[in-house]
């Protein structure tokens, strides 16, 4: 008891000033496709002072000819990437593509081939993690400073619909490409979040339960892993969103992104802070009104604080 | 009035420049202009002078202040303590007009 006041106080006074920085964007105008991620990236470097260690995007593309994703991570790119999609289109019997950024890859595979490729990953390279699947999202996350991430992934040359990012500065797991954000637990579904979940332990082992595949000890995972549960079990994303803020407990800012939508929620207190954005072409998130100061158009956009406990979203 | 550009100058020559104020300047009305969300705008005044801020801020801005009259001419990160405690962090838009 006394342990978990003294956590609470500790989380009050570490204030709201610091740990992780979120920036999203969901553009309306198609002609911003093309720059999505040079004015995410943009913004992701902005919020370097919020989160220092690592940082991640998860970016939803619009090239129309790619069927489904899988983006895959190795500590070891030369060797474990090497003539993986011949060895996965031999096991599977399926075409597969694949494009190498650093320590990332997506490999293109056609979405119903999804589950398959994914269970040939696990099997010729047991190392390789997957970063997300879905039929438009790639995920990029590493340990290093912002700037570093983005451009180790090239990320301002990337298009797409809409995208979200993060800055992280741990206090719940360790400093891991596994443990920074966005985090997936569904295809083309991923999270960020800023501030700290108290009761993910509990809920994680409930999820487990219910046979929802966690892979680490972060409070955020279990945060995604929630919601994508209750996707499954048929409410939209507003519907989930809705619920989280019934069954999760402690601090959240949540930036939510889908296959063709984005949300945002955050808890009763609204500990950390948001800023929102909105015009004709885009609807903008950032944890400060710094990282939406350089968006075309931003003197003249409506800007607001989201209010606390009320959920926000957009679909295409 | 004197008008400072904080994107062209920066922020550590715009606080220099407040805080070389005194009490007798005649150099009594600021304006602040691309304030771009930065924080610490501001901050430590002692001076009786007048600060128009054009545009939204970031943390911190106007702290510390004694005897300066601080306009945000947009909105602020600043936190305003609902409760003595607990404290609360939640930041609220300060929206003040010009006039």
């Amino acid at each position: 008891m006394l342990k978990n006041i003294a956590y609470t106080l500790i989380q009050f006074n570490r204030g709201s000033q610091q740990m992780c920085g979120i920036v999203g964007l969901f553009l309306k105008d198609k002609n911003l496709e093309p720059e999505l991620g040079m004015m995410l990236s943009d913004m992701l470097v902005t919020m370097t002072d919020r989160g220092p260690d690592s940082a991640g995007i998860a970016i939803y593309g619009n090239d129309e000819k790619s069927d489904g994703k899988i983006t895959i991570q190795s500590d070891n790119p030369d060797e474990n990437f090497k003539n993986l999609d011949k060895e996965i289109s031999a096991t599977t019997g399926s075409s597969v593509s694949l494009k190498i950024k650093s320590t990332h890859a997506v490999l293109n595979v056609e979405t119903s081939s999804i589950p398959a490729v994914r269970r040939a990953i696990k099997e010729v390279r047991p190392n390789v993690r997957i970063m997300s699947a879905g039929d438009t999202i790639e995920i990029y996350k590493e340990v290093g400073l912002p700037k570093d991430v983005a451009a180790r992934f090239d990320v301002s040359k990337m298009s797409g619909t809409h995208g979200i990012g993060h800055t992280r500065m741990a206090t719940e797991s360790a400093v891991t490409t596994m443990g920074a954000h966005p985090f997936s637990t569904g295809n083309d579904q991923c999270l960020v979040h800023n501030g700290s979940l108290s009761n993910h332990n509990s809920l994680r082992r409930k999820l487990r339960r219910e046979g929802v595949h966690i892979e680490t000890e972060n409070d955020t995972e279990v945060g995604a892993a929630y919601l994508t549960y209750k996707m499954q079990q048929g409410s939209t994303l507003g519907e989930a969103l809705e619920s989280s803020l019934d069954d999760l407990d402690g601090f959240f800012t949540f930036l939510v992104g889908t296959k063709d939508g984005f949300g945002v929620v955050r808890d009763p207190i609204a500990c950390k802070p948001a800023v929102m954005a909105e015009t004709d072409q885009y609807v903008a998130f950032g944890s400060e009104y710094r990282a939406l100061v350089n968006l075309p158009g931003i003197e003249e956009a409506r800007v607001w604080e989201p209010e606390p406990a009320t959920v926000y979203f957009w679909t295409h | 009035m004197q008008t400072f550009d904080l994107e062209a100058q920066g922020l550590r020559e715009l606080n220099s420049t407040l805080h070389a104020q005194v009490k007798e300047t005649n150099q009594t009305s600021w304006e602040v202009i691309n304030p771009k969300g930065s924080h610490a705008i501001a901050v430590g005044l002692d001076a009786p002078i007048e600060v128009n801020i054009k545009g939204s801020t970031g943390y911190y801005c106007g702290g510390m202040n004694k005897q300066a009259t601080i306009n945000v001419l947009g909105s602020s990160h600043n936190k305003r303590f609902r409760f003595s405690w607990p404290r609360y962090c939640r930041e609220y838009d300060v929206r003040k007009s010009c006039d």
